[in-house]
């Protein structure tokens, strides 16, 4: 390759944008290949697109994406490969199955040359054997294989069905379970004083497994970059409150947090609701602007 | 320690030898470390793609690709494209307008190496790096700002935007060029 011929500086620049046309795409990345000078300007082109990119008015991904994102990863849990040994790779078996097909051709021309059945028929019959023992051995490992590939899509399948339906469980069980502790947050107001419309949450919490559901309602609007954050209050003395989950109201005020990831075994005495940064706090800031104790 | 101090803290700040450190987690299955990068990163994920898609759901759609590729194939990164912040906001980019433009995802550009403008990993420098370049962004000729806005984010070809503009061809590749430079300039100031 020519890399005198550099790629254009217009041109480079429109490569990190990926708006070449296919063919010039495909000339780009071949001089790229071998030609570290434009290569090293398609980063800079990278790098100022990803500065320009900054330039995005920032929102939080919605509350549950984080969550909904950490169940994908807890379903596709990282394996380590089955060794290579277990399995016979295309490769080990290749030079059984390129002999068996040329002694197959064989065996049709024998066929058709009678003259010659009688006096090689004991070594021909052995070859005969042996390729038919290669290809039924063939035959039963891609059958194998298949049937191999059938059970792990099924396996995986109704792992999958089972995560969600023991989930689904837990949630029912959590909202249901008459020992679940049930709590309904409002916010504190003197006695007397109407509190229609005012903010409210119900957390449904059973200690022990660390199953918790949570919904508000008639939450006020966040101010940008701001997020509700709904705490454990433990029973036990002198233990800090334990996050339980950011969430944000939608445009009518309803909010939920389901399931968050928390510790089993801590009782309760109560929750709280404060408003944090987004991406939550180690510390609950106060107010608090829900309680229910 | 006392409450209200520990809420006052400046966390220790992340750098992307961090960032590699917590791929190398990933690599290893390690959800926590996924967790991490999500809390790190996906602000700007997620911020890219609603400015392309200007859809939340569909934004999220592509906020949740991206964080499963890095937690399929963290090697992919680990060839260590200059910064993971840089490369989550260019790629972002590039899944979006796929989604828009309902194609492919066209990998080969991404699999080149990204000249980090600043330490995105670091939150207060990401700040200071978002004001920085809007106000350079501000500061440009209109038809450039509106040429590079109109390639990056609505992801329309130098060619689409010469004949919505009437402008020549060559001008809206200069333009585009120029932009960049103006941008690659004030950061490296």
């Amino acid at each position: 390759m020519n890399t005198a011929n550099h790629i254009p500086q217009d041109d480079l620049a429109l490569f990190a944008l990926q708006f070449l046309p296919e063919q010039e795409m495909a000339d780009a990345l071949t001089h790229l290949q071998h030609c570290a000078e434009c290569r090293e300007e398609v980063a800079r082109y990278q790098g100022d697109l990803a500065a320009y990119a900054m330039t995005s008015e920032m929102h939080s991904p919605p509350a549950m994406a984080r969550e909904r994102l950490m169940r994908r990863v807890a379903k596709e849990k990282k394996v380590i490969p089955m060794e290579r040994a277990a399995t016979p790779s295309v490769e080990d078996s290749e030079p059984v199955l390129a002999p068996r097909s040329n002694r197959m051709f064989e065996m049709e021309s024998f066929e058709d040359a009678p003259r010659k059945r009688a006096a090689g028929f004991g070594s021909w019959a052995g070859w005969a054997i042996a390729a038919g023992v290669s290809v039924v051995a063939g035959l039963q490992f891609h059958q194998r294989q298949v049937v191999q590939q059938d059970l792990d899509a099924v396996s995986a399948k109704l792992s999958q069905s089972s995560g969600d339906s023991a989930k689904a469980q837990q949630v029912l069980q959590t909202l249901t379970d008459a020992g679940a502790q049930q709590l309904t947050l409002r916010v504190p107001v003197p006695d007397g004083v109407p509190a229609v419309h005012l903010p409210e949450g119900h957390a449904a919490y059973l200690p022990d497994k660390g199953s918790l559901v949570f919904v508000a309602s008639n939450l006020l609007p966040l101010q940008p970059y701001k997020t509700y954050e709904l705490w454990v209050l433990p029973a036990e003395s002198g233990r800090p409150p334990v996050p339980a989950g950011t969430f944000k109201p939608d445009q009518n005020g309803n909010a939920s947090v389901v399931m968050p990831d928390l510790p089993k075994g801590v009782t309760a005495k109560g929750f709280g609701v404060t408003i944090e940064d987004d991406g939550g706090s180690k510390q609950p800031t106060m107010p608090i602007v829900l309680v229910g104790m | 320690m006392d409450r209200d101090e520990e809420v006052l803290t400046t966390p220790t700040q992340p750098t992307p030898h961090e960032d590699a450190a917590l791929l190398a987690r990933v690599q290893r299955g390690d959800e926590q470390a996924m967790a991490l990068l999500f809390d790190r990163y996906s602000k700007i994920v997620y911020s890219v793609a609603l400015r392309v898609l200007r859809d939340a759901a569909s934004a999220e759609d592509v906020l949740q690709e991206i964080f499963m590729q890095i937690w399929r194939n963290p090697v992919s990164f680990v060839a260590a494209r200059g910064s993971l912040g840089g490369w989550l906001a260019v790629v972002t980019r590039n899944r979006s307008i796929d989604a828009l433009r309902r194609k492919k995802p066209t990998e080969q550009v991404e699999e080149m190496q990204l000249a980090s403008p600043g330490n995105m990993a670091d939150e207060a420098e990401r700040n200071l790096m978002m004001e920085k370049a809007r106000v350079v962004i501000g500061q440009l000729p209109a038809e450039q700002r509106k040429t590079l806005e109109m390639a990056f984010f609505d992801g329309l070809t130098h060619s689409e935007i010469a004949e919505m503009t009437g402008d020549p061809l060559g001008t809206v590749k200069t333009r585009i060029r120029s932009a960049l430079l103006t941008l690659r300039k004030a950061f490296q100031a």
